[in-house]
C-alpha cells in the first residue's frame, strides 16, 4: 500500500467518524456527551492531518460523503454508544496500515491515533480486542 | 503456565495478518524489535496468570476479565512468533493491587510497541506491533472500569 493510499483511506475512515460522531454524539447526554465532543474534535483533527499527508504525500485527499449510513440503531442511547465504538475499532486497522507506509513521526502518530481509536471503542463500552477492528466503516448514504 | 510456544522472532515476516501462523522456525537469536516485544508479551502472560491466582473465585467478573486479555496478549504473542518462558513476576499482594499493577504493565507495554513499530523495518512487523499497541492502550480502560466498577 502506497503513503497516498494509506492516508487517503485515514482520511475516509476519520470522515465517516466525524458524520458518526455528529450524529450519535447528539444522542447522549452529560459526560457521554462531553467524551463524544472530544471524540468529535478528536476524529477532525486526525482528518485534518492525514489530508495534509495524502498531499504531502503528492495526492489529492478524497472528499467526504454527504451523509453516510449508519443503520437505524443510533436513534438509541445504546445504538449511539455502539456506532461510535464501532467507527473507532474500523479505524484501528486503517491506522496500522498507514503506520506500515509511514516512518518516523508520521508512524509514530499514526499508532498513536490509532490506539486513541481503540481506547474510545472501549470506553463506549466495546470489548477489548487482540488485534482491534471494527465492522465495515460506514457507507456513504445513497 | 501454559507457555510452550517456543518459536524465534526472525519467524515474524511469515506471520502478520494470521495471527495463528508461525510456522517455520529458524534460530536466529538476535534482538530485534519483534522478540524484544514477544519477550514483553510472556512476561504480561505470566503476570495475568499471577493476577488470577490470587483473584478469588467469588470474583467472577475480574476474573473474567483477566483471562479474556491475557489470552489477547496470547494472541499477541504468536502473532510475533513466539518466545521463550516469561521469569515468573514476584506475586501481587491482593487483587486490587493486581489490577492496578496490569494497569501500569499495559501502558508501559503500550509505549514499547509504540517504540518497536517506529524502529521496525518489516512493514508487517510495524503493522502487526501498531495493532498489539492499539489494544494494549485499550486494555487500561477496561481494566480501569473494574477498579471503578466496584471489585471490594
Amino acid at each position: 500500500m502506497t503513503p497516498v493510499e494509506a492516508w487517503s483511506a485515514v482520511v475516509s475512515g476519520e470522515d465517516a467518524a466525524v458524520f458518526a460522531y455528529s450524529v450519535a454524539g447528539a444522542r447522549v447526554k452529560g459526560a457521554a456527551r462531553r467524551q463524544a465532543l472530544a471524540g468529535l474534535d478528536a476524529h477532525r483533527d486526525a482528518r485534518s492531518r492525514a489530508a495534509a499527508l495524502v498531499v504531502a504525500a503528492g495526492g489529492s485527499p478524497p472528499p467526504a460523503a454527504p451523509a453516510y449510513d449508519l443503520g437505524p440503531d443510533v436513534s438509541t442511547r445504546a445504538g449511539a454508544r455502539t456506532t461510535m465504538a464501532s467507527v473507532d475499532n474500523a479505524l484501528v486497522p486503517v491506522y496500522a496500515d498507514a503506520a506500515a507506509a509511514a516512518s518516523g513521526d508520521d508512524r509514530r502518530w499514526a499508532v498513536r491515533t490509532g490506539a486513541d481509536c481503540a481506547v474510545r471503542a472501549v470506553q463506549w463500552g466495546a470489548s477489548p480486542q487482540a488485534f482491534p477492528t471494527g465492522g465495515p466503516a460506514p457507507a456513504p448514504a445513497p | 503456565m501454559a507457555l510452550v510456544i517456543g518459536l524465534p522472532a526472525a519467524a515474524l515476516a511469515a506471520c502478520t495478518s494470521a495471527p495463528d501462523g508461525g510456522d517455520e522456525p529458524t534460530s536466529d537469536p538476535q534482538p530485534t524489535p519483534g522478540s524484544a516485544s514477544a519477550t514483553s508479551e510472556a512476561q504480561l502472560i505470566a503476570q495475568y496468570e499471577a493476577a488470577l491466582a490470587a483473584t478469588p473465585e467469588a470474583e467472577a467478573q475480574t476474573r473474567s476479565l483477566l483471562a479474556q486479555i491475557r489470552d489477547q496478549h496470547r494472541a499477541h504473542l504468536d502473532a510475533l512468533g513466539g518466545a521463550p518462558e516469561a521469569s515468573a513476576p514476584s506475586p501481587p499482594a491482593s487483587g486490587q493491587d493486581a489490577v492496578a499493577d496490569l494497569v501500569t504493565a499495559e501502558r508501559a507495554a503500550y509505549r514499547e510497541r509504540l517504540g518497536a513499530c517506529v524502529d521496525a523495518t518489516d512493514l508487517d512487523l510495524a503493522r502487526v506491533l501498531a495493532l498489539i499497541a492499539a489494544s494494549e492502550a485499550a486494555h487500561v480502560p477496561a481494566l480501569r472500569s473494574l477498579a471503578g466498577g466496584g471489585a471490594s
